[in-house]
């Protein structure tokens, strides 16, 4: 089992997905990710690897300490996806799924750059049918944006790979740094997937148009894979403590103002990779351990809290804060586990992400001169957090005002997977050491449970559920409003638009004036003189002759103009016709 | 407001006097900053950048970006 490749069960399940629908279909659709898990979890060394014609070696498989954790990870959640999705039973959504793990799982696994790369294609084509399974109008121009984004993102990364090999830079994967322009344009194609300020606007649309189980799946793979590859090529670059600080803190204003849940979720994504990308820029061992432990925490809980604002969706058709409310009565378990997710995603002590999230804002204080601002900047964060994952999720779909909704609990399957994802918070939160930390690739002696972390992290969240809860008492918590909230995807159309304009009018300029010139005047101005061709040469034979024989300008012109009339006519003295003859004879017999 | 709901707030209110009050028996051992020995620290630096985070949302980037829902459809138009 050592060199078999954990994807290859994922891809054996998403063309089994395809089966006609029954029980039997679900049985293997859930236990190909399992097969997956027990392949990732028992990776021994070997690899595997091949040649392409002797032209390029390819590593197919290259199991690391790095990549092992996210293999398993990975699995792990398209089991619990999957499992959610069996009350849908959609057959094409359950292979792309599949497909999409197996890609997501090959990209991590992979030893070389053009196995990564393949795979990362295979997750932008896997994650746009899921997109699409939305089914609204909505969906299809969101698909249409997230396609777009990512085959640029993925032609830029391309395109580093081959500046770098073509510099003599080895095809294995390893750091990679930023310096030289292959470097840069990896960075940038990364950073496209892993949804940086203003490469991130595909990120918001896409996912809140997906159908309630196709946003697990990406959620969970495309930035994830991201980060993963970050941490392998460009550990410790300065710049992604910047990139990640403010990755942390502009969503959580967007998130805070939007209506949509599964919206305010997307953006809450962008809040939580922003603690691992500020993690791998720092670059030390607890900051790479931390950012790794907290992409494996966070795919469980922010899994679970969209499973939950999905329960939510399913059963009312609403996933909007001003549409639901008070579900907790009908909706008992999406209602606690939604609150365990939310507890995990504020890191409250005894929670999945206290013991990873913390392991980065320590990070963050460490060192000579650690950077105040960093600091201060990701604790702030974290009170942001507080607030649009820790309470607004739950608060506006379970609690709150009644949204009216008379509905009953999710199908059997969905709370399984909301209870295992709920679980395995807990879990990850009280026994971090058997668990998260027993999977961290740097050697780790950090210790999440001490007094006096345990109070700070404690007092910070407390204080900030009271602001909400003071401000909300006082009237002046935001009000929630159906409305579209603009974004930088409105410069960027603003953008692509002016582009579009500029095109037009020098592109089709251009054409426009070419059609002028060739196909109205040129022909306007050659035709009449090409039709009357023998006439004008004559006449200017004329002119020729005349002014040979030294007469007057005027003379010349006076004659022409006579002479003009008489040549159309045919009727030429028969002298000068003659010599005409004479002159064309001669030039036959020359030549 | 409902007699649970006014209970909740008790408690809650409770845990945050309660926090304060166990905050200088706590011993500081990992204080990077020496604001971080300060009691209450956390609790007042959590409450203000809470208010900040979400007034700033509220007054600054609604009133920049908010548009009617139907904008959209219109603007594919």
């Amino acid at each position: 089992m050592t060199s078999l490749h954990p994807s290859l069960w994922l891809l054996l399940g998403a063309a089994l997905a395809l089966l006609p629908r029954g029980p039997v279909r679900h049985l293997l659709v859930l236990a190909a990710p399992l097969a997956g898990l027990a392949g990732a979890l028992h990776l021994g060394e070997a690899g595997l690897s091949c040649s392409l014609g002797g032209l390029v070696d390819l590593q197919i498989l290259r199991p690391t300490v790095w990549n092992r954790p996210f293999a398993i990870i990975f699995c792990l959640v398209a089991f619990l996806g999957l499992l959610y999705a069996r009350p849908l039973d959609r057959r094409e959504e359950d292979c792309a799924a599949l497909v999409y793990a197996a890609a997501a799982v090959g990209a991590v696994l992979a030893g070389d750059f053009f196995t990564f790369y393949g795979c990362w294609e295979m997750l932008a084509l896997a994650a746009t049918v899921l997109v699409l399974g939305g089914r609204t109008a909505r969906a299809r121009t969101a698909a249409f944006s997230y396609l777009a984004f990512h085959v640029a993102g993925g032609l830029i990364l391309l395109l580093g790979i081959l500046w770098r090999l073509a510099a003599g830079e080895s095809n294995s994967i390893g750091p990679v740094g930023l310096d030289s322009p292959g470097g840069w344009l990896i960075f940038l194609g990364l950073g496209v997937n892993c949804a940086w300020p203003f490469l991130h606007t595909w990120l918001k649309d896409a996912y809140p148009e997906s159908s309630v189980s196709g946003v697990l799946f990406l959620a969970a793979f495309t930035t994830k894979t991201a980060v993963y590859a970050l941490m392998v090529m460009f550990p410790g670059t300065k710049m992604l403590i910047v990139i990640g600080a403010v990755m942390t803190i502009f969503p959580i204003f967007f998130a805070v103002i939007e209506n949509d849940l599964r919206r305010v979720l997307s953006y809450s994504m962008i809040n939580q990779v922003g603690f691992m990308v500020v993690g791998i820029g720092l670059g030390t061992e607890l900051s790479l351990n931390g950012a790794l432990a907290h992409a494996m925490t966070d795919l469980v809980f922010k899994g679970l809290l969209f499973m939950a604002v999905g329960a939510c969706l399913y059963r009312t058709g609403f996933s909007t804060a001003t549409d639901l409310g008070g579900l907790y009565r009908q909706m008992p378990v999406s209602a606690v586990c939604c609150l365990i997710g939310a507890a995990s995603i504020s890191a409250l002590p005894g929670f999945s992400g206290f013991v990873s999230k913390s392991m980065i804002t320590s990070a963050a204080g460490m060192g000579e001169s650690p950077p105040v601002w960093l600091w201060l900047v990701l604790l702030a964060a974290s009170a942001g957090v507080v607030d649009h994952a820790g309470i607004k999720i739950p608060f506006f779909s379970f609690f709150g005002h009644d949204g009216g909704h008379k509905v009953k609990e999710v199908p059997w399957p969905m709370q399984a997977a909301m209870v295992i994802s709920a679980t395995t918070c807990i879990i990850f939160g009280v026994f971090p050491k058997a668990t998260v930390y027993s999977l961290l690739p740097l050697p780790n002696s950090y210790l999440p449970y001490t007094a006096d972390h345990v109070l700070a992290q404690t007092q910070l969240l407390l204080f900030s559920a009271l602001a909400f809860t003071l401000m909300l008492l006082a009237g002046l918590y935001p009000a929630e409003i159906r409305a579209k909230n603009l974004d930088f995807d409105s410069v960027l159309n603003w953008l692509t638009r002016g582009v579009g304009r500029a095109l037009d009018k020098s592109l089709n300029g251009l054409n426009r004036m070419g059609g002028k010139v060739f196909l109205d005047w040129i022909p306007e101005k050659v035709a009449p003189f090409l039709g009357n061709a023998p006439t004008h040469l004559t006449v200017a034979a004329l002119g020729a002759k005349l002014r040979f024989q030294r007469l007057p300008q005027e003379e010349i012109e006076a004659r022409q103009k006579r002479f003009y009339p008489r040549v159309v006519k045919n009727a030429l003295p028969i002298g000068a016709s003659a010599i005409c003859a004479l002159i064309l004879l001669g030039l036959l017999a020359i030549l | 407001m409902n007699p649970s709901t006014r209970r909740l707030l008790t408690v809650f209110f409770s845990l945050c006097v309660l926090i304060l009050l166990v905050d200088p028996l706590v011993p500081r051992h990992h204080a990077v900053f020496v604001w971080e020995n300060w009691p209450g620290f956390y609790g007042a630096f959590g409450f203000v950048s809470y208010v900040v985070l979400v007034m700033t949302a509220k007054l600054v980037l609604r009133p920049l970006v908010m548009r009617p829902q139907d904008d959209e459809e219109k603007e594919t138009l």
